[in-house]
């Protein structure tokens, strides 16, 4: 119990950082502590494959891109005007509290369908081989869906990032540079 | 061992502030982050079902979900990264083209 | 069987532009060729399969599933109910796999001719394969799930064909107002499929049905007894569900405008999905789920009702219409609405078979008027056409011959079915008639129908008439299509002639109705059906002659009339075309007189065709409710969430308070 309460203050505090930094790379940090989190209570969930996969895919190769794309895109930082919904922030804030504590509520009412250790022990602790087992027999549908899915995730997102053709872009020549300031110069 | 309720509740909780983040945050990037602790969620929930049940097939399918997120995250910010181009900007609030 | 097509469209979507002109539409035909050839083995072999049996194909666990069962001890128990991806074959769909490659083959034929030079030639092939390969899926699923892929995968395809010509603004508007009708249907579709599942625990059609026939059995999920005893509430608004999303696909009302607008699309779609197959989809889903609905008398009404009220409602507008396929799309809604009166009344056979007789004849007709259209240009206004009876000779005969088929001209197919659908709303249980005497409401609705019959009659020949009689009225210089378009028209047109002979009504002796024996095995009629004696058993036919002849006379009325005028606006040129506007209006007022005309113009607007020509009333109203509304849509994507989180709190709130969480 204290390990649970722990991991989930854990994962709520770098819940809470995600949102309320204003700093994008911050925030993205937070976020991967919450998934560091996540992942530690997958072990404790008998998940223990998936709990791997959290820390590889997700707080691994997930943030990085994301970090990539924040440093890349230089957008670590709020825009500074005037925010044209004011009367939004409370709204939101009471509407989540009172979402969490419904959802936190109806999550009490749930009855387990058996008793906990005994339905545990048939998950064999989330390892690799019995996960595998499932997703290439019941779920080889679904899995090769996936796997057509991340096809066309990768064309889509080089169609979408692929940049117009040259034709379209008007060059600078070398004699107009010349003649501005290199502040200029830069978009 | 810890109920499953308690890991349902601490998912709506992560839940409801991904949800407010989501909607007060306005920088896109922040906004899909957002997006990904609510998936995330979703995903606890899951696993902790899994676990009551004591049956694999939730894991498998969030073991699905990743793979999902994978390809969600590649296309979403190639949208960001595209809409950038165009507007040099992050901010949700300047992508009001569609109103009434 | 599905697979050809499927094919067809994977090789035309990857090499379309690769494959020469003719080349892609041979492709095409050939797959649906090969499908037609296997439903047609398919149909020789239910033929003699028992009551009951059919052919399985149980591919993979496609849904898992598991539904809670407290038994009266108050001890949970969970109970594995998958639903399976997979596929029967029994005479309803044998039946209906015949008329959609059958078809389907000769339209895919036909649009070789008739897309020639079309820079999307392939893709339209490619579409096509891609209609029929889900419309099979639609008709040969073994449970609702499994139908309903079929159903959205035609709902992508009539979108995509639909909105085939999509440089044009107006045809992609029409796309994707089909699409979202669609949806509102396809939503009610799941929200009964739900219903089912809680009730019956399984969404399997043969277990669904078990679940009634079999009292000794155990059903599947412990369902109680109260949820299949007769008019059982649930039973009831589950079928009132499906119905309405039925509605959707088949163009019922409410969730009837969007077909006319569908004829945005070329004609060959026009002929195939929206009104041979896709759109008998509704009527297929109440006669593949016949035993629910006969047991959901109530449900089963509304059924009837709807298909009368849309019936009317069709071939009011009909009358009203100037373009040469709208008249059709009006008419085939029209049709659709005798389909679900129908079904609604029990006889699920006549139904289905007016959906055989209607494929043919309305195959034939669009594709006769998309003739027309071919030899003119794409010229679609029938007050510019005329005459044309000499000049496309073969076109003019087999548009004859489906025109009489679906006035019901005793002897040709539409005849036969009509009559049977007039027989079963007298004979039908689920009003206030008994076994022995025919019920007041009965009467009622077969006075509605009979008169419904007479309009029929009366603008198909109007239709008729100003393409195809009088004097050309155009500048165009017609010309007849070629082979390719018109072998398939003589085809269509025998079938138009010959279809009907399998479904003699009944006075003519025992055994002379082939088709209702053979659908009876798969979907029951109605029990305690009224037993039509004497006179009585004549009444149908009796009436449905005469209300040829009654609607012959009144279109031939005035249509002479209007021919002899001259045109006001552009007098001595052409001396015999008619005054369009004046002429409609002569017909509402005679017809139906004054109320109803005033309906009828609201129902027009409303549709936007309208009595003026067609304005797009709908969408500048839309537009206008859509700028008082504006306010709420200020485009701040933020703005729009939190409507989301404020709706799922309230939603969450509200079922915490009434426990039902």
């Amino acid at each position: 119990m204290i390990v649970f309460v722990l991991l989930s203050l854990l994962a709520i505090a770098g819940a809470l950082g995600t949102i309320l930094w204003k700093n994008a790379v911050y925030s993205a940090l937070s976020l991967v502590g919450t998934l560091l989190a996540l992942a530690c209570i997958f072990v404790t969930l008998e998940a223990q494959f998936l709990a791997s996969v959290q820390v590889i895919v997700y707080a691994g190769a997930i943030m990085v891109l994301f970090l990539f794309v924040i440093m890349l895109l230089n957008a670590q930082y709020p825009s500074e005007d005037v925010d044209p919904l004011p009367w939004l922030s409370p709204v939101v804030i009471a509407g989540g509290v009172v979402l969490a504590g419904a959802l936190a509520y109806t999550a009490f009412l749930y009855k387990a369908p058996k008793p906990l250790a005994e339905a545990a022990k048939a998950l064999q602790g989330g390892a690799p081989g019995p996960v595998g087992e499932t997703l290439f027999t019941k779920f080889l549908l679904p899995f090769e869906a996936v796997s057509l899915l991340l096809i066309i995730a990768v064309v889509g997102a080089v169609a979408l990032v692929k940049r117009e053709p040259e034709a379209k872009v008007q060059r600078e020549t070398l004699e107009e540079r010349a003649t501005h300031t290199p502040e200029e110069v830069v978009v | 061992m810890v109920e499953t309720s308690y890991y349902i509740a601490l998912a709506g909780i992560l839940f409801s502030i991904g949800a407010v983040g989501f909607l007060m945050r306005r920088s896109v990037i922040q906004m899909f982050l957002c997006v990904e602790l609510m998936l995330n969620s979703a995903n606890l929930v899951l696993v902790a079902f899994a676990r009551a049940w004591g049956n694999l097939e939730a894991q498998t399918a969030v073991f699905i979900i990743l793979t999902l997120a994978a390809a969600e995250v590649a296309i979403g910010l190639g949208i960001i990264v595209a809409i950038f181009r165009k507007r040099v900007s992050t901010n949700v609030d300047d992508l009001s083209g569609l109103k009434g | 069987m599905i697979v050809p097509p499927l094919l067809g469209w994977l090789l035309l979507i990857a090499f379309g532009k690769r494959l020469a002109e003719p080349t892609a539409g041979y492709v095409a035909s050939g797959m649906i060729l090969v499908s037609f050839i296997m439903a047609a083995l398919g149909f020789f072999g239910t033929m003699n399969l028992e009551e009951g049996k059919f052919w399985h194909a149980k591919l993979w666990e496609f849904l898992p599933l598991t539904k809670e069962v407290v038994s009266s001890s108050g001890l949970r128990t969970w109970v594995d109910t998958p639903i399976f991806m997979g596929f029967a074959l029994d005479q309803l769909s044998s039946l209906m796999t015949l008329i959609i490659t059958g078809i389907g083959f000769l339209i895919h034929v036909f649009a070789i001719g008739y897309m020639h030079g079309d820079s999307g030639f392939s893709r339209f092939f490619a579409y096509l394969n891609f209609f029929v390969a889900f419309m099979l899926i639609l008709v040969l699923a073994d449970s609702l799930p499994v139908l309903f892929i079929g159903w959205e995968g035609v709902g992508v395809a009539s979108f995509l064909l639909i909105g085939f010509w999509y440089k044009d603004f107006n045809n992609s508007n029409a796309a994707r107002k089909a699409f979202i009708v669609n949806r509102i249907g396809d939503a009610f579709l799941m929200l009964g499929m739900f219903l089912l599942f809680k009730e019956f625990g399984t969404l399997n059609f043969h277990e669904l049905k078990e679940s009634f026939s079999s009292v000794n059995v155990p059903l599947v999920g412990e369902v109680s007894r109260n949820a299949v005893a007769f008019g059982a509430p649930g039973l009831e608004l589950a079928c009132i569900f499906l119905l309405l999303g039925a509605a959707g696909k088949s163009a019922q009302l409410p969730l009837s405008t969007w077909l006319p607008d569908a004829m945005a699309g070329p004609t060959p779609v026009s002929a195939l999905i929206h009104a041979a197959t896709m759109v008998t989809a509704g009527v297929y889903l109440v006669a593949r789920n016949s035993e629910l609905f006969a047991h959901a008398p109530m449900a089963s009404g509304w059924v009837a009702w709807v298909g009368a009220a849309t019936a009317a409602y069709g071939a009011i507008c009909a009358i009203a219409q100037t373009d040469i396929k709208k008249i059709l799309a009006y008419s085939t809604v029209s049709q659709l609405g005798f389909m679900f009166v129908a079904v609604g009344c029990g006889a699920y056979w006549a139904g289905i078979f007016h959906v055989l007789t209607h494929a043919f004849f309305k195959a034939l007709l669009f594709l006769a008027s998309g003739s027309v259209i071919h030899a003119l240009d794409g010229e679609q206004d029938v007050r510019k056409m005329g005459g044309l009876k000499t000049v496309l000779p073969t076109t003019h005969l087999v548009s004859l011959i489906g025109t009489l088929a679906i006035m019901g001209v005793p002897l040709l197919a539409g005849f036969f079915s009509k009559d049977a659908i007039l027989e079963s709303v007298l004979k039908s249980p689920f009003f206030d008639g008994s076994e022995t005497t025919v019920g007041a409401i009965n009467v009622l609705l077969f006075v509605v129908m009979v008169i419904v019959a007479t309009m029929t009659a009366a603008y198909m020949w109007r239709w008729y008439a100003l393409v195809f009689l009088g004097n050309y009225r155009g500048k165009e210089h017609p010309h007849e299509s070629s082979a390719t378009m018109t072998m398939p028209l003589v085809v269509l047109a025998v079938f138009s002639v010959i279809g009907g002979y399998i479904g003699l009504p009944h006075f003519l002796g025992k055994g002379v109705n082939i088709i209702e024996p053979f659908l009876e095995k798969v979907a029951h009629n109605a029990e305690n059906m009224t037993k039509l004696t004497g006179i009585v058993e004549f009444i149908p036919v009796i009436f449905s002659v005469l209300a040829v002849i009654l609607g012959y006379f009144v279109a031939n009325y005035f249509y002479k009339r209007d021919g002899a005028a001259t045109v006001a606006e552009v007098p001595n040129t052409f001396g015999s075309a008619s005054r369009n506007a004046l002429y409609l209006d002569k017909v509402y007022d005679a017809v139906l007189g004054n109320p109803a005309r005033v309906a009828a113009q609201f129902l027009a607007i409303v549709d936007k065709s309208g009595v003026q020509g067609g304005a797009n009333v709908l969408g500048e109203q839309i537009g206008e409710a859509g700028s008082s509304l504006s306010i709420w849509q200020a485009g701040f994507a933020r703005g729009y969430g939190v409507a989301v989180l404020i709706g799922t709190v309230a939603l969450i709130g509200f079922l915490i308070l009434r426990g039902f969480v």
